[in-house]
């Protein structure tokens, strides 16, 4: 044979063998990218030829009325006929080959097929001797056998009334599931990264798999992100993207494909429903809500943010027994409209989602501002679970009475309460997990987790929060949700949860790794990671490797070693400053390197190529994020001069006095990006000795359909057409105070202490002695304002001394606009993105 | 005949506006480690000398922001730095705390230089530099107008030789016209008199005669005014040596002079050079103002 031709052949033999051996590096049952599993003893048997040459060896061998007695609103429960549907559909993708479903009892067409993929308890696994039944929850069995292999978890399907009709859909014991995803994985080498282009199925067109046998279950039976996964698509009316026309949007399969699930009929959530209650309640029982100094009933049957429970009184665990007992007596449910129920199992309480103080006589010697925000109200709680729990045992006998440690309840108590027995808690984290690579918050939360099943005498639930709102600190949250869930394994129970997360696009494989790892806390990370980048994207792998290892090293190195100091005995939610993280950590340098990854990551696929559809999206993803930091590098801070008063100002609306010419006008603009707004408020700022005057006019092309639904003070103007104004005295950002007008002058305030220690925001504070008034004048409305400087206990300050405000303005009406004096970024009560307002001298 | 003499009168005339001083202003904005300045730089020169001015706000994160004053060149880091060279108080009130109302320069036959207004709570201050002839000084007159008596304090900066410590320590010497000033206290404040208007700022280690870093010494001449209270030279273990002028009145008037060496000039040679000229230098410090560049 010719030279030339010998060696074209060779080259083209090697990539030949290296495909196919990247085929078998997929199908590695020992891939460290995979679960690690419990192998047991190797049965005896040939190697099993379940396809040969794109011919299926097998069929699928089910018992078909396992799972025929569960009616259809238990549908859900459904193990081995999901199992049956996700096994079918793996190797229709991976082998192009229609796998026949045959019944276990039918024996003339099993002997048609050599091999058996037997699933779920049959008559079959029955004979073999393999059962589930003593292993722990969900365990699974993968094993073996000489015609075939049995692939069989614990189904609450094929056992007659397991689910009940205080179940939820997502209670559901699916082992053969579980199972049959394992062996997908393992065998097949199928990834399910995300829906669509994310899912990897590789070509097979022999399959052969030798004798082996092993068992698995999860270490936490209740195991899932807070929402719903990829619910983005449904949640935010998201549209499944038009590059993906050709897939089916199967996101809800994912439930399945990571193996999320709860499985526990314990959990937490705000229960009762605070306005469900208020509805209920508040016109006949009001001291079931608290009434705080100022009089306020915090009762709102349209608002549970407006609602809190009084805790501090018996009473109000009584009545929560006694409505339990409704529900389970007589089905009633009002106070649990549209959320979760009291399960066959237990009773949850959680108080409504607010840091509010409940001070009163019954709890004052119980409030204890010391410990700082988290532990303020850590008595008052604990004393009122006792109670639940005591009166719980007497009239719902068997009930556990779940709870949870949140919010200003979130430390343990100091006091060494005794907690009955009928008590189960779930705690949440107060340090986000991305900080765990600094091991002093590590050993705090792992330390409060320990004092809490100390207290409780077992170990607790816990759920994690995964970290502030940006992607890059969602890269490195796996790894460090692993070392906090295997040094804490001895305080934890089997129930765990996760939040707090943005859009899956970029932060996909932080998903994916979280789920393993709460499946097994041993997972290893690494290989996942480094297995994905040349499974999703080809010869762009090595571009995107360098994206994410820069993103996990620049955060250890950087972002991790700068944090402020924690303070254990007054704990905060710690977190790095904006500047920390975009100046520093993820400077313009940084991105600029990031942005030339991509862009070589794109040459290096084919185009119009799978590889490149999946980089298309995960390029696309990343790009809010780049833009965040890029906004944040070419940030601002815009100054303001606030000219003397001159004359007197007659607050009335008109704005006429001749005083505000002196002032100068300045405008807000689009508050995300600071680029001009079509109805740009102008406003105006005046000082004296006395306070300061403010004069805003905001054009308006409707005004007669703004929202002006609050009326009363301290209503929820700022769900109308508003203006909010900021202020933060001095120069060091210690606190602020919003006020928020609508068109018919009613004012909503609050304050927010963020120095020394933040502290939660009071919105039941008023900066006293504000003067107000609104018109609405043609196509615009104004403010006239006078805050004065002794309604918020300060003095005036010096001359040409600054301190810090923010305008912004919410224009309801179509076109809505969000505009600023200073850009928000998105949050408004950020003082690190107001402006700073100087008050001047006399001018010459 | 006639055209060469009107073209030797205009030779001749473009030459004396070429012995003249001239002044060229730009801004920019400059950003470092977070810190965000907006500069005016103003560049004075002549024949002999060549000054540029930062006048510039520097903004930082979590701080309010400053106004400085400062020295681009000839030397940057040391001697009158570039961060800032000069401080005015009046009625407790920081230059440091304001911006300049306006910032011209000008040019007037041989004079070139900027004028900074500065509104000190309804009080104008106004700092003229300028360069004069082929001087080698950038003169400055400060100007103060008031309604009612006012309080003000000039203190001015100078990091001679060297801004590092040379084995440690700083070996920092003045000679003024009556004597030499050093100390091996920390600090130690040493009060001017009406003659000293002559202060020469050097350090003894870093000299250019023994030593390659130096970049040369600095000078500082004052003028005098019947509204200067006191006025006290301090050095030290001190990074700068500083110079503090009090002032109170309604109209106060006020003259300086500041140098800097182009090159590093050893500091006997530079103390010598300058020494000679002092009969020069007194004659502006004397005048009433500059009257070029007035708004």
């Amino acid at each position: 044979m010719n030279r030339t031709l010998s060696i074209a052949l060779a080259i083209f033999s090697i990539s030949l063998l290296g495909s196919s051996m990247r085929l078998q590096a997929a199908s590695d049952i020992k891939a460290p990218a995979l679960n690690p599993v419990r192998f047991m003893k190797t049965p005896p048997g040939d190697k099993l030829k379940l396809i040969s040459n794109g011919k299926a060896n097998f069929a699928i061998v089910i018992d078909k009325n396992a799972e025929a007695h569960l009616p259809d609103s238990k549908r859900y429960q459904k193990s081995i006929g999901v199992a049956v549907n996700i096994l079918k559909e793996a190797f229709k993708q991976t082998a192009k080959v229609t796998v026949v479903v045959i019944d276990a009892s039918e024996t003339a067409k099993l002997n048609n097929y050599k091999y058996w993929l037997v699933l779920g308890k049959n008559s079959i696994t029955e004979k073999l001797g393999i059962s589930v039944k003593t292993l722990p929850k969900e365990g699974f069995i993968v094993k073996t056998f000489e015609r075939g292999i049995v692939i069989i978890g614990q189904d609450g399907s094929t056992i007659k009334d397991f689910y009940n009709k205080y179940d939820g859909n997502r209670y559901r014991l699916c082992g053969t599931v579980w199972a049959t995803m394992d062996f997908i994985e393992r065998f097949l080498g199928v990834r399910y990264y995300f829906p669509g282009p994310g899912i990897i199925y590789p070509k097979i067109k022999n399959l052969q798999i030798t004798p082996v046998a092993y068992k698995d279950w999860p270490r936490f039976n209740s195991k899932r992100w807070l929402w719903d996964l990829f619910g983005d698509f449904g949640r935010r009316s998201e549209k499944w993207p038009k590059a993906w026309g050709e897939y089916q949007p199967d996101w809800q399969q994912f439930w399945y494909y990571w193996r999320q699930t709860e499985f526990s009929r314990l959990s937490v959530s705000h229960q009762p429903q605070g306005h469900n209650w208020a509805k209920v309640h508040s016109k006949t029982k009001p001291y079931l809500f608290y009434k705080d100094k100022y009089g306020k009933r915090w009762a709102d049957p349209n608002d549970a943010m407006n609602t809190v429970f009084d805790i501090t009184a018996k009473k109000t665990a009584e009545q929560y027994i006694n409505d339990c007992l409704r529900f389970y007596n007589e089905g009633w449910q009002d106070a649990w409209i549209g959320s979760r129920k009291p399960t066959s199992e237990a009773i949850t309480f959680g108080q409504t989602d607010k840091y509010m103080v409940l001070e009163n006589a019954r709890s004052k010697d119980l409030i204890d501002y010391s410990r700082g925000k988290f532990g303020t109200m850590s008595d008052v709680s604990a004393r009122f679970y006792i109670w639940l729990c005591e009166i719980a045992k007497k009239k719902l006998p068997g009930k556990k009475v779940m709870g949870w440690a949140y919010a200003d309840y979130r430390l343990p108590p100091l006091k060494n309460w005794e907690f009955p027995d009928n008590f189960e808690l779930d705690q949440c984290n107060l340090i986000n997990t991305s900080l765990y690579g600094n091991q002093e918050l590590l050993d705090f939360d792992v330390s409060v987790v320990k004092r809490w099943s100390e207290l409780l005498g077992r170990p607790v639930g816990t759920y994690l929060y995964l970290s502030e709102k940006a992607d890059f600190s969602q890269i490195v949250s796996p790894e460090f949700a692993q070392k906090f869930y295997l040094e804490a394994d001895k305080y934890i129970n089997n129930r765990t949860y996760y939040d707090g997360r943005p859009f899956w696009g970029s932060c996909f494989m932080t998903d994916y790794l979280m789920m393993r790892v709460l499946w097994n806390p041993k997972f290893q990370i690494k290989a996942a990671r480094n297995e994905s980048y040349e499974l999703l994207y080809g010869e762009a792998a090595p571009y995107i490797k360098v994206f994410y290892d820069t993103v996990i090293e620049r955060w250890q190195k950087y972002y991790l070693t700068n944090l402020p100091k924690f303070n254990p005995k007054q704990p905060s939610m710690i977190k790095g400053s904006v500047s920390l993280l975009y100046g520093d950590t993820f400077n313009p340098a940084i991105i600029t390197k990031f942005e030339k990854l991509f862009k070589q990551a794109k040459t290096a696929v084919s185009k119009g190529s799978l590889e490149e559809k999946r980089l298309d999206f995960f390029i696309d993803a990343w790009q809010p994020q780049f833009k965040t930091a890029k906004n944040f590098s070419s940030f601002s801070i815009k100054n303001y001069k606030v000219n003397q008063l001159i004359g007197s100002i007659k607050i009335d609306g008109n704005l006429k006095d001749a005083a505000w010419n002196k002032a100068k006008i300045f405008t807000l603009t689009n508050a995300l990006n600071g680029t001009p707004v079509k109805y740009s408020t102008t406003g105006r700022i005046l000082w004296d000795k006395q306070g300061i005057y403010f004069a805003l006019e905001m054009p308006e092309n409707k005004p007669q359909a703004m929202k002006r639904k609050a009326v009363k003070y301290d209503e929820a103007s700022y769900n109308d057409d508003s203006v909010e104004i900021f202020i933060s005295p001095g120069s060091d950002k210690a606190e602020y105070a919003q006020l928020c007008i609508n068109s018919l002058g009613t004012i909503a305030d609050g304050h927010k202490r963020l120095k020394p220690e933040p502290t939660q925001f009071v919105s039941n504070w008023n900066w006293a002695n504000a003067q107000c008034a609104t018109k609405v004048v043609g196509n615009k409305w104004v403010i006239e304002l006078f805050l004065p400087f002794r309604g918020i206990d300060k003095s005036a300050p010096r001359k040409y001394s600054r301190w810090y405000f923010n305008i912004i303005r919410n224009k309801l009406t179509a076109p809505s606009e969000y505009s600023s004096f200073s850009r928000t970024m998105g949050n408004n009560h950020n003082v690190n993105y107001f402006g700073r307002m100087k008050f001047m001298g006399r001018s010459l | 005949m006639k055209y060469a003499s009107i073209i030797t009168i205009i030779f001749i005339l473009s030459m004396i506006k070429l012995n003249g001083a001239e002044v060229n202003k730009r801004s920019t904005t400059w950003t470092y480690n977070q810190i965000v300045c907006e500069i005016d730089y103003v560049k004075i020169s002549n024949n002999n000398a060549s000054y540029t001015l930062e006048f510039g706000l520097r903004n930082q994160q979590n701080k309010d922001p400053q106004y400085y004053i400062g020295m681009f060149a000839p030397v940057p880091h040391s001697n009158f730095r570039r961060n800032g060279f000069i401080d005015v108080v009046v009625n407790d009130i920081s230059m440091r705390d304001l911006e300049p109302e306006s910032l011209k320069p000008w040019t007037k036959n041989n004079a070139a230089g900027v004028t900074a207004l500065f509104n000190f709570d309804g009080i104008a201050v106004k700092l003229n530099f300028y360069l004069k002839d082929n001087s080698a000084i950038l003169w400055c007159n400060l100007s103060l107008n008031a309604q009612q008596t006012a309080k003000m304090k000039i203190a001015i900066y100078s990091a001679p030789g060297h801004v590092l410590k040379y084995e440690n320590k700083y070996h920092r010497k003045i000679t003024t016209n009556t004597r030499e000033l050093k100390t091996d206290k920390q600090f130690e404040h040493f009060k001017l008199t009406n003659e000293e208007i002559f202060i020469f700022m050097a350090d003894e280690k870093y000299d250019a005669a023994t030593n390659k870093k130096s970049v040369g010494p600095s000078l500082l001449l004052l003028g005098s005014s019947s509204a200067l209270n006191k006025a006290t030279v301090t050095l030290g273990q001190l990074f700068s040596v500083g110079t503090e002028l009090n002032f109170s009145g309604q109209q106060i008037n006020f003259n300086f002079g500041i140098w800097e060496g182009h090159k590093p000039m050893p500091n006997n040679a530079a103390l010598k050079m300058l020494k000679e000229n002092l009969p020069v230098y007194t004659k502006e410090l004397n005048r009433k103002s500059t009257r070029g560049g007035d708004l």
